[in-house]
């Protein structure tokens, strides 16, 4: 046992040291926007953060380097809101993965995810074997998402997390990983600024170790918000009275809401629009509306209070409209339509009928794609080419306001000031972008104390959190308060990262565990005398106290107070001990000597030996002690007034043999010799003598 | 010393009258719960009045009268002036509950304990939080926190976990176990050995038919009247099991296709429902996850109209189902119908809960139930006349009053803003002043001047004289003049929030629009009352839909839970002695039941003190895992840190010997199984177990049987020397170790069982650190 333990501690050391360190993996969004997925571990635990695509890719390359890592080992992933590059490979992940962890997501995110992502199954044109999931998959990671409401604080293997509003859309959150006290948040996206129906980012009430923060719009700065409605509202309003038509390309599902907010009450303040009809072309987002109606408690204070008169998302000027057949192009309009890219689909077929005429507008109101058309136009170009192929003049107006629910740097800035973090990691944006934050950062934080860190994807931050263990002792033990020098012996019991020491009479008032004992009872066959066997054990053992049972008054033995024999009847002997290492030796020395005695019984030799005195013993142990110190020592010698002189290349030690106080100049030395010499002893005495 | 804990009834005990507990934790004074009867009887409030003022949080449990309908009154009248937490529907169902009683009575009577205004204060500064959010306090209440629940018998009902260094004061009246259709059960069980908690008696006694018996039993009940053409009331309380009952009969509806009308009644009814509709988080998974999956929220009624109003229902012919409030029968539109139709024999009165004390549901529910009950009708109707004319005139005078009294006030107010700087000394001269005037009561109005009055009340700086404000323009300049500051220039973002919102009334809109009218219209109006005698013909029944766990279950959570004291309340005299009884030989030795105002002290005697684990010592520790535990012993030495902590150290001196623990929860039909898996022949008989021919393995003491001296289980191994008998123990663990999985509490834990070895030479002494390195 002693042999075996000793690789195992020095593997289980460098074990220790490594679970001090905290390692952050970005698997996705690693200094890019797009398929975010971060890999934490830190004491053996492990979490992952959001499980998304990346949108320009399709198939196994959208997904975020899985093969890095084990996904069987992760305890929990947690999802911080319904977008595709935060959500989309769940159902991968769940389905043809190990991963056998728990999820978390919000109420409204978990509600979106399926309609999203359903969505995103029947659109994607890829081939079949490029598809990573199918609506099964998705249906059945549903049932292993679990939920977590805001600020609600979960466990799971020691593993606390709760999480905060992240602005953002409906149900983003940003979570905190509290892991042995050692706290890490993750931001996801998220927004500080308050818009028509999100409330602006939290700013948590502690301030975390690690913080994960998105950095998609780097060191720019948004535009006022009561601005952009304004121009955006302005827009609309002198279009639509000077008889045109306006073009909303949105995606159907985040900032679309908010818009649609914006322009119902701006309706509803401005009777003149009345006759102007507002249109809505996204199946989706329609069938979304039911989960905004009501996770209404997930949003600001502004729309709750509104909720206590009518629901805020039952517009009264917006219509939905299904598709450009059942489209009336008769008079002014507000269109807001799909794709926000204009791709394909309806907003695409209104562009190219609309875009010719100058009186038209086309607003585009938030981030939109590399190599879309939507780009193209952002730049105002002569000409644009139409589905058709043909080539039309770009006569509409077209206007760029951006309504993109992500933090820019002033709320960045002042976010990562408030709280402080000592290690800031920066993922989800374009190197570039980020590269310039992080300069930026870092003369914010020119004190030198904040490390900031942009890894790549796969790269991994290491941090090292030296954590102190604080053990609570309690109950029978702690009746009083130890002071310095005294001995605590009792249970150490760690429940998740609490210690608490306790005796083990307390085991099950602080805990639910309970603790028992195991009484052995054997019988032996012997038919000799009885007094032989108490002669035998008096020889080998210094406490053999002889009584009667009380019950039925035989005689019996008991040895060392742990072991008890009785004469049950002529033929048998019986012992009992409650079982516990030394009392089974013990016993089991006994039953040895029964079955000697027994099988030597016509012998009966009577040993001429007297019983050792003290002296004698004394000086046999003082022996074998010198023996053994001298088979580890080598040099080792008696020197004056009774002391063991150890000498071990030049290194002296004294050993004195009754108190077993060691002296000597060389540390490692003393504390070796003194060991070895606790070892000898309870190798010569092992059982520890009552009262001793 | 464990956190003291001191716990003082304010209401609620020994009786069913409403819940006001006040609970201090460390010289930190939380009310806990702020109830109110139907009859809001003051005196009930006598205690709570004492010690308002001290109230440091108030923490609210459930959405209904019995729970939080003091609130406004207490804020109001009673001093209470502390910040208040409860969950966002505890929170809006609340409130619409207080409406619905203030409305209720303002119809019948001058009622003037509190008004809507009140109601809206008092619940302006409810902090709102979600269950298992941690709550942590500051101030004198640093260090404590507090997190809600899920309680199972109400939206939103919360059972209070208040925690300190450690240890747990759990408050857990009305809780469920039961999943109902629109909630889950109590997560009470998953706390284990809290140091105190404080629950209710109030079912003790009562035991509950399954509840799939009693869902039928109450559908074919109600369509059996319905059936012979009868009407059926359902008394129910304003926002809480009412929408169980109303799930219970549109799911039924819906799989039936049944015709018959039935009616939500209240004065918020269509507010309740909206807002049951967007609070599905706080629901049941089955709802959660119905929604999810197909966007159908459950509260998307199609049988049951909702209905502000009385007269809407007597346009509707034919037989039909009401449930109105108040469930007492008191007050509200349940009152008017009972009256309306107790009188056929035809229809039906079904209650689903027990009528508070002294109510005419209580009486009616009696047995057996009484022929005719009294009833005071009363209308408010408009003043005509004489009346119309005695009251104008009485406004107009008021009117002359005010102003005068406000003119007055003004000279007052110029006079002591005077009087102040110039004997700024002597405050005394002002104080007289301010409180002179307070006698009069002169409102809203009045509080605006005494704001004043305490402003003048600040000495002047440099005391001078008497003169009129000037004000010195501060600007500061720099090279290009004045600084701008751009704030004060851009458009407040509020601006346009303001359009958007429709003009607010006092109301901020949240009552339906019809019953407002009611009451707010400004036409003076009186209240006319008559006594009448209602002989009662109708069939009357009590059904249990109350949404408690029943005795039984509440016994055997607590005996789970097993906290280290319990503290009893809110139940009648027998039950609560019933049940201090029951747990005192089952449950824990402290168990304790006051009296109302009697303050017990449930400080733990608890010893605790906090060391620091060396990583010296750490490093030689192996721990076992049993479950979700981690089990080592320890061997250690106390030093000190440099900041002053105690810290443990590896001991220098040989570890002083222990007695072998062994740590686990023995099933004997699991090591019969182990046993069996490992070839021995096992078998059960006479309680114990027998391996093979002769050795039998017994079992003694009971570890269930907790917060005894017991909790120590012995296992005997029995049997004669032979091959068997060691074959056995060594199964049992000899010679190393033994990993059984033993089932403990429905969990899957480990248990492990150690003997060490028996070699002899180095001590090895069952849980201990690891031989320490050479």
């Amino acid at each position: 046992m002693a042999s075996t333990g000793q690789p195992a501690l020095s593997l289980k050391r460098s074990a220790m040291r490594d679970e001090d360190q905290l390692i952050v993996t970005p698997l996705g969004a690693g200094s890019e926007v797009g398929r975010s997925c971060v890999h934490m571990s830190y004491k053996g635990k492990i979490v992952m953060f959001d499980c998304g695509i990346h949108p320009a890719f399709s198939g196994m390359a959208a997904l975020p380097y899985f093969d890095e890592i084990d996904p069987s080992r992760i305890d929990v992933l947690l999802i911080t809101h319904f977008h595709l590059d935060h959500a989309a490979s769940l159902p991968y992940f769940l389905e043809k993965t190990t991963f056998k962890g728990r999820v978390f997501m919000t109420h409204a995110t978990k509600a979106i995810y399926k309609l999203l992502l359903s969505d995103y199954v029947k659109v994607s044109k890829v081939s079949v074997e490029d598809m990573l999931f199918d609506e099964q998959d998705i249906l059945r990671s549903m049932d292993k998402i679990e939920v977590i409401d805001f600020h609600q604080t979960l466990e799971v293997n020691g593993i606390r997390f709760w999480c905060y509003t992240a602005g953002h859309v409906l149900g983003a959150a940003m979570f905190m990983v509290d892991i042995a006290g050692v706290r890490v948040l993750y931001t996801g996206d998220y927004s500080r600024e308050e818009d028509r129906h999100l409330r602006a980012a939290e700013l948590p009430q502690f301030s975390p170790d690690v913080c994960i923060i998105e950095s998609t719009y780097g060191v720019q700065l948004h535009e006022p918000r009561h601005i952009r409605e304004k121009r955006f509202t302005d827009v609309i309003h002198s279009t639509v009275t000077q008889g045109g038509r306006v073009l909303i390309p949105a995606f159907a599902l985040g900032r679309a809401q908010e818009l649609l907010l914006i322009l119902d009450e701006y309706w509803s303040s401005h009777p003149d629009l009345h006759k102007v009809p507002i249109y809505y072309a996204s199946p989706l987002a329609k069938r979304c509306m039911a989960v905004y109606q009501t996770y209404i408690n997930s949003m600001n204070e502004r729309i709750r209070n509104q909720f206590a008169n009518s629901n805020p998302f039952d517009f009264k000027h917006i219509f939905p409209l299904k598709s450009i057949d059942e489209f009336n192009d008769t008079g002014p309009c507000v269109v807001m339509a799909t794709p926000g890219g204009l791709q394909s689909g309806l907003s695409r077929q209104l562009f190219d009928k609309w875009c010719s005429d100058r009186k038209n507008a086309c607003v585009i109101p938030g981030y939109v794609v590399e190599g879309t058309l939507a780009k193209t136009i952002i730049n105002e170009p002569k000409e644009v080419t139409l589905t058709n192929g043909l080539t039309a003049s770009l006569n509409m107006q077209i206007h760029y306001i951006s309504f993109s629910a992500h933090a820019d740097y002033a709320q960045t800035s002042t976010f990562l000031k408030e709280l402080m973090p000592p290690n800031i990691i920066l993922v989800h944006g374009e190197a570039n972008e980020m590269g310039r934050l992080k300069q930026k950062l870092l003369s914010v934080f020119a004190d030198g104390n904040t490390k900031i860190i942009t890894p790549k994807n796969c790269q991994s931050v290491e941090m090292y959190f030296n954590s102190q263990k604080m053990a609570k002792t309690i109950g029978k033990l702690a009746e009083k308060t130890p002071s310095v020098g005294e001995t605590v012996c009792g249970l150490l019991v760690k429940k998740g990262f609490t210690y608490q020491i306790m005796a083990p009479e307390d085991l099950h008032v602080f805990s639910q565990l309970s603790t028992g004992n195991i009484i052995q009872r054997i019988s032996i066959p012997y038919s000799g005398a009885f007094a032989v066997i108490k002669y035998r054990l008096k020889q080998i053992y210094e406490s053999v106290e002889s009584t009667t049972d009380e019950e039925s008054g035989v005689p019996t033995l008991r040895v060392h107070d742990r072991v008890t024999v009785k004469q049950e009847s002529e033929n048998h002997l019986s012992l009992h001990w409650t079982a516990d290492p030394i009392s089974d030796m013990v016993s089991d020395s006994i039953v040895a000597l029964v079955l000697n005695a027994s099988r030597e019984m016509p012998k009966m030799v009577v040993d001429s030996e007297p019983v050792a005195n003290e002296e004698e013993d004394t000086k046999r142990a003082e022996k074998i002690i010198y023996a053994l110190l001298v088979s580890l020592f080598g040099d080792v010698k008696y020197g004056e007034d009774g002391k063991l002189v150890i000498n071990v290349d030049g290194n002296v030690a004294q050993l004195d043999r009754e108190s077993g106080e060691v002296k000597s100049e060389n540390e490692g030395l003393k504390e070796r010799v003194k060991m070895a010499f606790r070892r000898i002893k309870s190798a010569v005495k092992p059982i520890p003598l009552s009262g001793s | 010393m464990g956190t003291s804990v001191q716990v003082k009834p304010l209401c609620g005990v020994y009786n069913e009258n409403p819940l006001s507990y006040l609970v201090s934790v460390d010289g930190f004074n939380f009310l806990i719960d702020c109830g109110w009867n139907d009859h809001f009887d003051a005196s009930l409030l006598q205690p709570l009045s004492r010690v308002a003022s001290t109230v440091d949080a108030v923490l609210l449990s459930h959405p209904d009268t019995l729970h939080l309908g003091a609130l406004p009154y207490a804020m109001k009248q009673l001093g209470l002036s502390a910040p208040v937490f409860a969950t966002e529907p505890v929170y809006r169902l609340g409130l619409l509950t207080m409406y619905d009683q203030y409305l209720s009575r303002k119809q019948v009577s001058e009622f003037d304990l509190f008004t809507l205004d009140d109601i809206d204060s008092a619940f302006q500064n409810i902090t709102r939080l979600t269950y298992s959010q941690n709550y942590h306090m500051s101030g004198k209440g640093e260090g404590i926190v507090i997190a809600p629940h899920a309680a199972g018998h109400l939206l939103g009902g919360t059972i209070w976990k208040i925690t300190k260094d450690g240890e747990d004061v759990i408050y857990a009246v009305d809780f469920n176990h039961r999943k109902e259709r629109h909630l889950n059960g109590t997560v009470l069980l998953s706390f284990a050995r809290p140091a105190v908690l404080i629950t209710d008696a109030y079912n003790a006694l009562n035991n509950q038919a399954s509840r799939r018996q009693r869902d039928q039993e109450f559908l074919d009940t109600i369509l059996k009247t319905v059936r012979a053409d009868g009407n059926v009331l359902l008394p129910v309380d304003t926002a809480g099991r009412v929408l169980e009952l109303i799930l219970i009969l549109e799911q039924y509806w819906e799989q039936h296709q049944l015709t018959y009308p039935i009616f939500f009644l209240t004065y918020v009814a269509s507010s309740t429902i909206d807002y049951a509709k967007s609070f599905l988080e706080w629901m049941s998974d089955s709802i959660a996850k119905s929604f999810e999956h197909t966007r159908d929220n459950a509260f998307l009624l199609k049988h049951v109209t909702l209905l502000i109003s009385n007269s809407e229902l007597e346009k509707v012919p034919g037989p039909k189902i009401v449930l109105a409030s108040m469930a007492s029968l008191e007050a509200g539109f349940s009152h008017d119908i009972f009256v309306e139709w107790a009188a056929d024999t035809k229809n039906l009165v079904l209650f689903t809960e027990r009528g508070q004390f002294a109510t005419l549901a209580r009486m009616l529910q009696s047995d057996p139930p009484p022929r005719a009950v009294k009833v005071t009708m009363s209308k408010r109707i408009p003043l005509v006349g004489e009346e119309l004319a005695a009251y104008e005139e009485e406004q107009n005078r008021k009117r002359k009053d005010e102003a005068l009294k406000a003119t007055l006030m003004k000279e007052e107010e110029s006079k002591a803003s005077l009087g102040a700087e110039l004997s700024a000394g002597d405050p005394m001269v002002v104080d007289a002043k301010i409180t002179q005037p307070s006698s009069n009561a002169a409102g809203l109005q009045f509080g605006a001047y005494r704001d004043v009055l305490i402003d003048g009340f600040v000495p002047p700086p440099s005391s001078a004289g008497p003169m009129f404000p000037f004000y010195e323009n501060s600007a500061e300049w720099d090279d290009f003049g004045e600084i701008i500051n751009p704030d004060d220039y851009t458009r407040n973002n509020e601006d346009m929030d303001h359009a958007s919102i429709p003009a607010e009334d006092d109301l901020n809109g949240k009552l339906d629009e019809g019953s407002a009218s009611l009451i707010l219209d400004t036409t003076p109006s009186k209240v006319v009352s008559s006594e009448q005698t209602v002989y009662v013909k109708c069939s009357l029944l009590y059904m249990d839909f109350e949404g408690r766990s029943d005795g039984r279950s509440v016994k055997s959570i607590l005996g789970h839970v097993s906290p280290l004291k319990l503290v009893l309340v809110h139940g009648s005299a027998e039950a609560t002695e019933h049940l201090k009884q029951h747990c005192l030989k089952n449950v824990c030795q402290h168990v304790y039941a006051p009296q109302i105002e009697e303050s017990i002290d449930v400080t733990s005697d608890l010893c605790a003190y906090k060391v620091q684990l060396s990583e010296k010592l750490m490093s030689n520790v192996l721990f076992k895992k049993l479950g979700d535990y981690e089990i080592a012993w320890v061997d250690a030495e106390v030093g000190e840190t440099e900041n002053g902590t105690l810290s443990l150290l590896p001991l220098s001196t040989p570890a002083p010997p222990h007695k072998t623990v062994l740590v686990g929860d023995i099933k004997m039909a699991d090591l019969k199984q182990y046993l069996a898996s490992k070839g021995v022949q096992v078998e059960f008989a006479g309680g114990a177990l027998r391996c093979g021919e002769y050795v039998t393995l017994r079992k003694v003491g009971d570890s269930v049987q907790k917060g005894g001296s017991a909790g120590v289980q012995q296992i005997i191994l029995e049997g004669p020397l032979s091959e068997e008998y060691y074959k056995i123990r060594d199964h049992l663990g000899r010679g190393g170790q033994l990993r059984a999985c033993f089932r403990h509490l429905k969990r899957e834990l480990k248990y492990s069982f150690e003997f060490g070895n028996s070699s002899g030479g180095v001590g090895f002494r069952g849980l201990r650190g690891h031989p320490e390195e050479a």
